[in-house]
């Protein structure tokens, strides 16, 4: 049960925190790469990246330790992407059917893979997208994951087994069953 | 299904009202219910809570804008909501002393639906002159039991489209089975 | 984790920004601080200048930076107070929404729905 609240409004003794340029060089990379998976555009992601953490120092008198910060700039960074994408009325579902076709060089070098991936992931809806990326960037359980989104579990479980199922189709449906490349890419051998 | 909304909010707007008692009160057990679940969440938000928080909503954040337009005349906001790790944690008989207090002119229930799953989903309206006084949800599956109270002038309709607040984009189209695991961070 | 799960985590590894991104962002929280600081700097120079001008209203001054700093602390207590109530009621009318759209799809995937209108 929550606290009452004369007892939340006592401010907590904060355990002694990491200078602020310390903290944002921990996690610039986590707060970037939050935004440039969720967007897909570069200077986009930084700016958003760089509002963060100035939002961070305002409500630097909150932090309550380490482990908080890095909870505040996840939620704070996903909460902002998806606005900023509302905000542009981005839709890039139909980018999926527009990617171009893999040539065969970059089949075997797999690495296309990874790209591709990338981007259809962008492609999802912005709540799918961002469950996905905080599970598999950010390597975050589903309590942190509902925690950070103000989702229930359930519904990030649910939308996480979506989302996967909806990559694969389409990966598979482009480059063949991503298990066979992932061998494949490995042997050097061209599927 | 909007239609229907509208149509049942519509029609009870239309009914005669006689006055009854206002104060809706959760029933002492469910106390007892917070102490027997694994996760439970607690909002009591009184009418000067409201105004407080009100002011901290950002006026840059459409959609806490939105909020802050939804609650500009309430009276309160209070939610319980309780997750068990067990089926048989809580019965509807819990429940039934808050239905109690709904019986009468004033609420009306718009939305009853109960499934073979056993999950459970009302909705009432109260009824102030020709306007909605308040909101009362109660949603419960075999391991959930949530209740919501909203006390004072309420759309259901902006209110249901809310979940696009906070940049978190709303559920329409997505089946979902409900498992709240919410904890708030104090 | 599947193999497929393995892929998309390689595809979704951080990355890092530019090189100057910590400078631009601490040359950003100064310009902000400066602005302000600038502001402070005028409001204390005028009280200096008040103070050693009419050294009589010492007393009268100090009551006032008293009750100024007493203020100062209940307006960061209510913020506190504040800035939590706003999360509370986040939440709260977030569930409110969650669970009337439930009912909602409720009503529709049960085929024969038991909407009761009165």
């Amino acid at each position: 049960m929550l606290a009452s609240f004369d007892t939340y409004a006592t401010a907590e003794t904060a355990e002694s925190l990491p200078p602020f340029a310390e903290v944002i060089e921990t996690h610039k990379g986590m707060v970037y790469s939050i935004a440039w998976h969720f967007l897909r555009d570069r200077p986009a992601a930084e700016e958003l990246a760089q509002e963060v953490f100035l939002q961070l120092h305002r409500s630097w008198s909150s932090m309550k330790s380490a482990d908080h910060i890095v909870f505040w700039l996840r939620k704070v960074a996903s909460h902002r992407a998806i606005d900023h994408a509302r905000r542009l009325k981005r839709r890039p579902e139909t980018s999926l059917e527009e990617a171009a076709e893999p040539t065969t060089l970059e089949r075997v070098h797999d690495t296309f893979l990874s790209t591709y991936l990338a981007r259809i992931v962008a492609s999802l809806p912005e709540k799918q997208r961002m469950v996905v990326i905080l599970r598999y960037q950010e390597e975050m359980e589903v309590e942190e994951i509902s925690k950070a989104l103000n989702l229930k579990a359930a519904t990030v479980k649910t939308l996480l087994a979506r989302a996967i199922d909806l990559l694969r189709t389409k990966a598979e449906r482009r480059l063949g069953r991503v298990e066979d490349r992932s061998q494949a890419a490995r042997a050097g051998t061209e599927l | 299904m909007k239609r229907a909304l509208c149509a049942a909010i519509f029609s009870i707007l239309t009914l005669p009202c006689w006055g009854a008692p206002d104060e809706i009160k959760f029933p002492i057990n469910f106390e007892k219910l917070a102490e027997r679940a694994k996760e439970s969440v607690d909002v009591t938000l009184d009418a000067s809570m409201l105004r407080l928080a009100s002011g901290f909503l950002s006026h840059d954040d459409p959609d806490e804008q939105k909020v802050k337009k939804l609650v500009a005349k309430l009276k309160g906001v209070y939610v319980r909501s309780f997750e068990f790790d067990k089926d048989g944690q809580y019965s509807m008989t819990d429940v039934e002393a808050l239905r109690a207090q709904l019986k009468g002119p004033v609420w009306s229930r718009i939305v009853g639906a109960r499934s073979a799953k056993g999950e459970v989903s009302d909705v009432y309206l109260k009824k102030e002159g020709d306007a909605i006084g308040g909101l009362i949800v109660i949603a419960a599956e075999p391991r959930e039991l949530t209740i919501v109270h909203i006390d004072g002038p309420i759309n259901p309709e902006e209110l249901s489209e809310l979940g696009g607040h906070m940049g978190i984009p709303s559920l329409d189209g997505i089946s979902k089975s409900r498992s709240t695991k919410r904890k708030e961070e104090d | 984790m599947s193999p497929f799960e393995e892929e998309l985590r390689r595809a979704l590894k951080r990355e890092e920004p530019g090189e100057d991104f910590t400078a631009k962002v601490l040359a950003k929280i100064a310009q902000e601080n400066g602005s302000i600081k600038v502001e402070r700097r005028n409001i204390l120079a005028h009280l200096r200048s008040l103070v050693l001008g009419q050294w009589q209203f010492a007393p009268a001054l100090l009551f006032l930076f008293v009750v100024v700093s007493v203020f100062g602390y209940r307006q960061h207590q209510q913020t506190l107070r504040g800035e939590a109530a706003k999360e509370k009621l986040l939440s709260a009318m977030h569930i409110a929404g969650a669970e009337l759209r439930e009912a909602q799809s409720r009503v529709r995937r049960i085929q024969s729905p038991e909407v009761v209108v009165q």
